[in-house]
């Protein structure tokens, strides 16, 4: 009778075969699913890195040279009141040269590189009042007369009033503003009510508020006296450009001002040079524009700026 | 002859061949039904993964949409606004593509080709956004001369 089993020395070296394959195939499967996991954990810890772009530094960058801007301005106009505009523009041009040199290595450092460049300047006048003693009446002594009758924009507007007792309830300290061109009409009176310790900024039409204490400085741009805002108060509300700035009963105010206007039309007969009367210097800084440049391997954020000190108090 | 039962040792009947085959189909059945379930369920694995990617990468493109529309909104003249990013030409080995669509109220969708899987991401923006479909990879979204963003090929 033939021999039906297979001699087991020769096959067993043959057995489990499939095993083998299938066992190969299932490590290749496997396999293949820990390097797909492994894309997704990379995927996801992507997800987790930060905001990435500097988008936000980059617009915070933009806020900060427009308020460096504001300053040089300031400085300029305050520290450089004999010179020229022309020498107004060229020292704010090296001004902003010397920000910017200081400021870019300082970014580059994180992988920013920055720029920012002057584009162009307004000119403007500086008008103001520097005398603790004096009320606000015209050079000549008038108590309703007007500052300049063609103005395009006011910053910077503030007063100091030096000795309360001077305000007065019934005809009281007014700034009238009022559109060259039609009928808008934007008035704010300034005066202490008797037995109280605040400062009243009285908007005809508007908000009243009696805020800030007594001697207080004023800024009639942001509606603010003494640090404490006026809620309600826009200045210049409603009015269409230009317009003009008037006082009225400027003899029921005592203490300094200073304003610049986007106007080089003030009307000398009301100006002295001497800062201890009202001045107007049309030599000004009114404002300027910047370009800004903030760039890095993942943006590009450029834009022109527009810097106007004190405007946009609030 | 041994005698060890009524049936024991005995092997007639029984012959190789068949113990053989006996073996492979049990082998293959149980090799057989490992494979469809390795197989199902790595199919499942892949599709989550590719969908998980893509939320991830829908959701890094729309940041990239929300801060281009954040500094496109502080402009003014002369501006240049670009946001890049570099993301992955595939997911889990699928290609896929990336589009804006949605018209006014726009928003993102990433769809991968095979397995075929969509995946929305939404955005806010106050900037309009141009409606265009590009294959994945590196993106970067423009602030373009006609006031809208535009989200295009990174190498553009």
């Amino acid at each position: 009778m033939a021999d039906l089993n297979w001699p087991r020395s020769d096959r067993s070296d043959d057995r489990a075969q499939i095993m083998l394959v299938a066992g190969f195939v299932l490590a290749v499967t496997f396999i293949a699913l820990a390097v797909m996991l492994n894309s997704v954990i990379y995927t996801e810890n992507l997800a987790t890195r930060g905001e990435d772009a500097h988008g936000s530094e980059a617009i915070a960058y933009r806020a900060d040279a427009v308020a460096g801007t504001e300053q040089l301005i300031e400085y300029v106009n305050e520290n450089q009141t004999e010179e020229s505009f022309d020498n107004h523009v060229a020292n704010l041009t090296t001004a902003i040269d010397s920000m910017d040199n200081g400021s870019a290595p300082i970014l580059a450092t994180g992988g920013d590189r920055t720029k920012v460049s002057l584009m162009s300047v307004t000119q403007g006048t500086w008008i103001g009042q520097f005398n603790a003693l004096r009320d606000f009446t015209s050079d000549s002594g008038a108590i309703d007369w007007v500052l300049d009758n063609d103005i395009q924009g006011t910053r910077s507007f503030e007063i100091n009033v030096t000795d309360s007792d001077e305000l007065d309830t019934t005809s009281p300290f007014t700034i009238r503003l009022a559109s060259v061109s039609g009928a808008d009409v934007w008035t704010v009176q300034i005066y202490n009510q008797s037995g109280t310790a605040a400062t009243t900024l009285d908007v005809v039409g508007g908000p009243t508020c009696d805020i800030g204490g007594l001697n207080p400085e004023i800024n009639v741009n942001a509606g603010t006296v003494g640090g404490e805002s006026c809620d309600g108060y826009e200045f210049a509300d409603g009015i269409s450009k230009p317009y003009l700035i008037e006082f009225q009963n400027a003899h029921n105010i005592q203490g300094n001002f200073s304003l610049v206007i986007n106007s080089t039309n003030p009307n000398s007969i009301y100006y002295s040079s001497d800062k201890d009367t009202p001045f107007a210097d049309d030599e000004a800084i009114y404002a300027a524009t910047i370009h800004v440049l903030h760039e890095s391997a993942d943006h590009i954020y450029a834009t022109d700026a527009r810097a106007i000190p004190g405007e946009n108090d609030a | 002859m041994r005698d060890t039962g009524r049936f024991g040792g005995d092997e007639r009947g029984v012959s190789v061949t068949v113990n053989y085959i006996l073996g492979l189909t049990i082998a293959f059945l149980l090799v057989i039904g490992l494979f469809l379930t390795a197989g199902d369920f790595v199919t499942d694995q892949r599709e989550t993964s590719i969908r998980t990617e893509m939320e991830v990468l829908g959701e890094q493109v729309a940041n990239d949409i929300t801060l281009a529309d954040r500094m496109a909104r502080t402009t003014t003249d002369n501006e240049t606004v670009v946001v890049r990013r570099s993301l992955p030409s595939r997911v889990s080995g699928s290609t896929y593509t990336i589009a804006v669509e949605g018209g006014d109220d726009p928003y993102l969708v990433l769809t991968s080709r095979d397995p075929e899987i969509e995946v929305r991401a939404a955005f806010a923006n106050q900037t309009d956004v141009e409606m265009t479909r590009l294959n994945g990879g590196s993106v970067q979204v423009n602030y373009t001369d006609s006031g809208t963003l535009e989200v295009q090929r990174g190498d553009q």
